[in-house]
């Protein structure tokens, strides 16, 4: 890799400058000041971008240290050649890293190129920022070098596994922190030693609980057998508290069983004696039930035959009903259809005695017969006379009016004919007349409510009279004029007189042909009121053709008749039950209608008389009727009662016999008396199976050998003794028992813990197998520390050779010496060896310092680029050696020129090898 | 007559190992559910008696929950006759806290009990005792002409151990099925020319120790002519199993989760289960696993899926041999080291390498 040219546009003081590049040794020697190591700072910038960009300090902060004070473009470019190609590197800073502009170009045609990213430093020279200055940049005062891990890896480069070298110390650290997790004392193994303490601190107990566990097992273990001998000691006395009860038992059974038989033998005893009553066979219970509950009902039968026993009073009124109504009462109808024809008589009766006149009536009628009989009077000419009468009556006012009317018109004429005209004259008249019509009319409406004719004539009057009066009052205000003779005046005047004439003449007629009339009818005038008087007449007319009629209709009425038929067929049916009934058809036939009449006017006013007559008679009829009934019932009944008594009493009576019993009265007593002693019977023969049936299961169950013999087995000990051992067994049973649950408890609550620490052991074993893996695996870390740690130094050994060769080539250019005291360790550090021990290069001198440094450097990047090699840049390394170890330091440049393009600033002549 | 043997149930067990506080609730619930879900079963298949032999609580001291439920199934069915053997886990505390014992609860102490059952004319006898002493076969006299159950809690041996259950001493005895408890896996056997002798195992398993299908037995007892046909019944709500998956070809851990998955499907089992996935195999050195991520990958793969790395690595030196970066200078110094085995050797090489690598080492 070499460079062909750079152009910085801006970079620390250094702007719009451009230097080129030749394959081999580029010497700047310029002045202190110049910008030779910020043109190293550009050259390496290009590559690697700026370090410590987050630094405050300027000399740390490179961005801030190099940023061109004169301002513009900071940053330029640099063409290059790498593995046989030309590259343009431009590249712009800004006031931030994200801000820098990266570009590259293929050289020639300017196109962009991919092969490298910003990051061309590292892909270019395979080191990072820091091992390139620690290698193929060397600078003043900074010569002494040792290994980075990117050189390392470079130097591993050798062998191309440059990724694992280059995270040696992470796996190293990462296999530390990994062995430092298991052995810290906050580390796996700990805790696991820790919690396997504290279940083993748990299970110290253990030992014991288990032992406490056995022994109260054992306790309880030894409390059961004591137990099963309690019980056994329980079972034989029970054995012989049992045989001794059995003895006891069997002396009891033997009683028992004669007490048995001996029950057994009475019972027989008394069912016989029992048995006894009945000679023949035993009456059914249900049978016998039934005829007690018959004999039950007759007493009832008894008191009914009791209770329609006729008394004597009875037999007689059944006798004397019995004559009559025996064969009568199913023959005749019953008395309701009399009843009915009383009923329809008294209506008929009612409605004859409206149509017949009465006494006045007929005086009425004969008065106005007289009146009017055989005289040309009817109700139309009565009517026309009144009419006339009013028609005249009306004419007299109005000519009395109309004669007024023309006297005044007269007046007037004549007033007007002699004088000048008048005064007006109030009309005096026509007020008069005013005033009574209004009273006339008033009197006439009032009126009128009671004489109707006459009120409405007198009204008219009035009004007439208001008429009139109106007219000459009128007549009066008009204005009066000399005038010529009015004729219109005079026909008035001719016309009233006419009509006066006129009326005159009519009322005369009129009232001439009313009084003939009246002459005729012989009626004599009070004189008050003639229109009254023919209204009499004419009521009087009224009341004579109504009466007549009434008088001829009865003449046509045949109710007279009905009324006889319905009276004769009640007094005939009263007499069907009572011969001595003396009614109003007695001795009385059925005659004419005239007689009839007779008949039924005559006891019109005996109505009621007759009604209650008929009445009565049809009542007691009825009476009697029930009576007679009640007592046909009564005779039925008693007789089926009577029939049912006897035929029950037979058939009791019979059923006894049937059984060979004596009767006794009551029978229901007997039968009474024959159920008790048939329960009696039955109970005795329940009483005695039952005994027997005692004794046979006796007899089955029980050793009647045994019991027979009366021989027991013998017991060795006394019952007492028995019970006092069973006592003290139970005692002692209780006691076992109460020590048992005491046991039990414990050994359940220690069997509890044992669980508990049976857990404990579990997980104590878990924990100490996970302990063990955990060591295991702890211990297979920290080997495979040891195994990689010596991988590396052996692996690392293999390249120290060519660093330490490459070294002492250079070392003997610079100083001319073999360089045999300095060397390598496996991690390529260098050490001097000084009064036989190998020392750090730190405590020697500058000079020495540097040139082991440049030497150093030299060999590794000698040992780093074994085929390409890259440039080299030297910044005035030689700055403190001596004048001879800086000639050996220009013959070194020349040297390594001729592999390497160098890039060498100095500010000194005498360092230029020229 | 049918009756169902089970055992082991250790209702109350904890079920903290391998599971998750909230699964490890869940599955203690399960427990006690599987145990109703046997009641139910009772019911429904005309099962009239139910045989706990031993281990119905984990504990000695048993919850509230635990104790109430299997108390109130006792006493809510009384047509079912329930009979109790106490096995080593059980305590008293369960029936000490009963204020009487249900009329269908058949308990067993340390001495013989036989309980005689009739039905159809033919005796059934249950016998059982809950101490394991020369008692147990001296003290047990059976009427051969009866069906002759028997009920003990213990593992079966044949030494002098007191804990141990001797069947030859047990043969000849008129047992027509012994149905023991203690032991968590399904076995039966011919006891002598008469009867069986069973263990139904856990009605639920607990841990990857109970792999498998797990339940009860359902003996069907023909009444007139006294033979008794045992039937294994699978039960378990869940299982668990553990399913081995060479990964000798996987580089990487999606490769490696391919693997496993086919294997799962071809396995079979359900989601409901418990499985373990046991990689096997040789793996080689700079393969890459990661078992939590592939648990996390296969968590809904099953109920609780675990990875569990059985597998080796297999670092071919000779390829190193030659090898001129710090790497292969690594691994010859590994592999000369005499110290160490070739388990080890294979472990150190991988962590190194990883390390190198800046990956997280196992």
């Amino acid at each position: 890799m070499k460079l062909i040219q750079c152009h910085i546009e801006n970079f620390g003081k250094i702007s719009q400058q451009t230097f080129d590049f030749t394959p081999g040794l580029n010497v700047f020697c310029q002045e202190n000041g110049w910008g030779k190591s910020t043109l190293a700072a550009f050259i390496k910038t290009m590559f690697y971008g700026f370090e410590n960009d987050k630094k405050r300090d300027l000399l740390e902060n490179e961005r801030k240290r190099y940023k061109p004070w004169q301002g513009g473009v900071y940053g330029g470019n640099i063409s290059f050649e790498a593995n046989g190609k030309e590259y343009l590197l431009i590249r712009t800073f800004g006031e931030k890293e994200s801000d820098d502009v990266f570009l590259l170009q293929d050289k020639n045609t300017r196109i962009a190129s991919g092969d490298f990213t910003k990051n061309i430093g590292e892909e270019l020279f395979l080191l990072d920022g820091a091992s390139f200055k620690r290698s193929i940049m060397i600078s003043q005062n900074d010569c002494v070098t040792f290994p980075t891990d990117s050189i390392n890896t470079k130097l591993g480069n050798l062998t191309g596994e440059e990724g694992d070298l280059n995270s040696f110390e992470d796996a190293m650290e990462h296999l530390k922190k990994n062995v430092n997790s298991y052995e810290r004392s906050t580390g796996l193994i700990h805790k696991l030693k820790e919690e396997i303490a504290e279940q083993e601190k748990k299970l110290i107990a253990l030992p014991s609980l288990e032992e406490n566990l056995k022994s109260k097992t054992e306790g309880a273990k030894l409390l059961k057998e004591e137990r099963d001998r309690c019980n056994g000691k329980l079972r034989e006395c029970s054995s012989y508290l049992a045989q001794i009860s059995c003895n006891r038992v069997n002396a009891e059974k033997q009683s028992r069983y004669e007490s048995l038989l001996k029950s057994e033998k009475e019972r027989r005893e008394s069912f016989d004696r029992a048995r006894g009553f009945f000679r023949g066979e035993l009456p059914e219970a249900e049978e016998l039930k039934d005829k007690i509950r018959e004999s039950g009902s007759l007493k009832a039968l008894e008191e009914g035959v009791r209770m329609t026993t006729f008394t004597d009073e009875e037999l007689r009124l059944e006798n004397r009903l019995g004559e009559i109504y025996r064969e009568r009462l199913s023959k005749q109808e019953d008395p309701e259809g009399r009843r009915r024809d009383v009923r329809t008589y008294f209506e008929k009766a009612g409605s004859y005695e409206k149509k017949i006149l009465s006494v006045n009536e007929k005086e009425t009628l004969d008065a106005c017969r007289s009146l009017f009989a055989g005289k040309d009077v009817d109700n139309a000419g009565l009517q026309e006379y009144m009419d006339l009468w009013e028609e005249c009556r009306s004419k007299k006012m109005s000519l009395a009016g109309k004669k007024e009317v023309l006297e005044i018109l007269k007046s007037e004429q004549q007033a007007q004919k002699e004088t000048k005209p008048s005064k007006k004259k109030f009309p005096v008249a026509g007020l008069v007349l005013l005033i009574c019509g209004g009273v006339l009319a008033v009197a006439g409406i009032l009126l009128a409510m009671l004489e109707p004719i006459t009120g409405i004539v007198t009204a008219l009057f009035g009004l007439v009279c208001i008429t009139a009066g109106m007219v000459v009052i009128l007549v009066n205000n008009r204005k009066e004029l000399p005038q010529p003779e009015d004729t219109t005046k005079v026909q008035q005047l001719a016309g009233l007189e006419e009509e006066i004439i006129h009326g005159e003449s009519f009322i005369k007629n009129g009232e001439s042909r009313i009084r003939a009339f009246l002459a005729e009818l012989g009626w004599n005038e009070t004189g008050s009121d003639v229109l009254k008087e023919l209204y009499e007449i004419k009521e009087k007319y009224r009341t004579y053709t109504t009466l007549a009629e009434k008088e001829a209709g009865l003449q046509q009425d045949h109710t007279p008749d009905e009324m006889r038929y319905l009276a004769e067929r009640i007094e005939s049916y009263i007499l069907g039950f009572c011969p001595d009934f003396n009614g109003i058809t007695t001795n009385r036939p059925n005659g004419s209608i005239a007689e009839n009449t007779r008949f039924v006017l005559e006891n019109l006013d005996k109505s009621e008389e007759i009604r209650a007559l008929w009445n009565q008679s049809l009542d007691r009829i009825e009476s009697e009727s029930r009576q007679w009934k009640t007592l046909c019932e009564k005779r039925k009944s008693f007789e089926a009662k009577q029939e049912e008594y006897e035929s029950l009493k037979r058939s009791l009576r019979n059923y006894i016999l049937g059984l060979e019993l004596e009767i006794k009265e009551p029978l229901q007593d007997c039968l009474l008396d024959i159920e008790n002693r048939l329960e009696a019977v039955q109970n005795c023969r329940k009483e005695y199976e039952g005994a027997k049936a005692s004794r046979e299961a006796f007899e089955a169950v029980e050793n009647m050998e045994e019991i027979r013999s009366g021989v027991f087995e013998e017991i060795p000990v006394t019952e007492e003794a028995c019970k006092a051992d069973m006592e003290e067994a139970n005692v002692r049973l209780e006691e076992i028992g109460s020590l048992l649950v005491q046991y039990q408890s414990q050994i359940q609550s220690l069997g509890e813990q044992q669980d508990e620490l049976t857990e404990a052991a579990e997980r104590r074993a878990l924990l100490k197998e996970r302990l063990k893996e955990a060591e295991k695996r702890h211990k297979l870390l920290k080997v495979t520390r040891g195994h990689l740690e010596k991988a590396k130094t052996s692996f690392t050994a293999r390249y120290t050779k060519p660093v330490s060769d490459g070294f002492k080539k250079y070392y003997g250019m610079l100083s001319g010496e073999a360089g045999d005291r300095f060397q390598f360790d496996a991690n390529t550090n260098l050490s001097i060896t000084e009064q036989g021990l190998p020392r750090d290069p730190k405590a020697f001198s500058a000079g020495c310092r540097d040139m082991a440094g440049i030497c150093f450097r030299m060999a590794l990047v000698d040992a780093m680029y074994t085929e390409e090699k890259p440039m080299v840049l030297f910044d005035d390394p030689f700055v403190n050696l001596d004048e001879e170890k800086t000639k050996g330091g220009m013959r070194l440049l020349q040297e390594i020129s001729r592999e390497y393009q160098v890039i060498y600033f100095t500010c000194h002549g005498s360092r230029t090898g020229r | 007559m049918k009756l169902i043997h089970c055992g082991d149930l250790h209702l109350d067990s904890k079920m903290t190992a391998h599971l998750s506080p909230e699964k490890a609730k869940e599955r203690k619930a399960e427990l006690l559910q599987t145990y109703l879900r046997m009641v139910d079963y009772a019911l429904h298949n005309d099962v009239k008696y139910i045989l706990i032999a031993g281990d119905l609580f984990d504990t000695k001291k048993v919850s509230a929950t635990a104790s109430n439920t299997v108390l109130q199934s006792i006493v809510t069915h009384p047509e079912l006759t329930f009979f109790y053997l106490r096995g080593n886990h059980d305590g008293n505390s369960f029936l000490t806290e009963l204020d009487e014992v249900p009329e269908n609860l058949r308990l067993f102490t340390d001495r013989w009990t036989t309980y005689t059952l009739t039905e159809a004319g033919k005796t059934l006898t249950v016998s059982g005792i809950e101490e394991n002493s020369e008692l147990l076969y001296s003290g047990l006299n059976l009427n051969p002409e009866h069906i002759n159950i028997v009920m003990l809690h213990g593992q079966e041996g044949a030494g002098k151990n007191s804990d141990l259950i001797r069947l030859k001493d047990l043969r000849n005895k008129g047992i027509d099925y012994l149905a023991l408890g203690h032991i968590h896996f399904y076995k039966k056997e011919a006891l002598d020319n008469r009867g069986t002798y069973c263990y139904p195992g856990c009605l639920e398993p607990r841990g990857f120790d109970e792999c498998g299908e797990h339940g009860f037995m359902l003996l069907d007892i023909n009444l007139k002519d006294g033979t008794a046909e045992s039937t294994f019944v699978p039960f378990s709500y869940r299982n668990f199993y553990e399913i081995p998956v060479d990964v000798s070809a996987c580089m990487t851990s999606a490769e490696v989760y391919e693997a496993v998955r086919k294997a799962m499907a071809e396995a079979g089992y359900d989601s409901r289960h418990i499985i373990k996935i046991l990689l096997q195999g040789e793996r080689d050195y700079e393969s890459e696993l990661d078992t939590l991520f592939l648990e996390k990958q296969l968590e809904d793969a099953a109920y609780y899926c675990r990875i569990k790395d059985a597998t080796t690595y297999h670092v071919d030196y000779h390829s190193f041999a030659l090898d001129e970066s710090l790497k292969g200078e690594f691994v010859r110094s590994v592999m000369e080291d005499e110290n160490l085995t070739e388990e080890e050797k294979a472990y150190v090489v991988r962590q190194g390498i990883k390390a190198l690598a800046g990956e997280v080492l196992d």
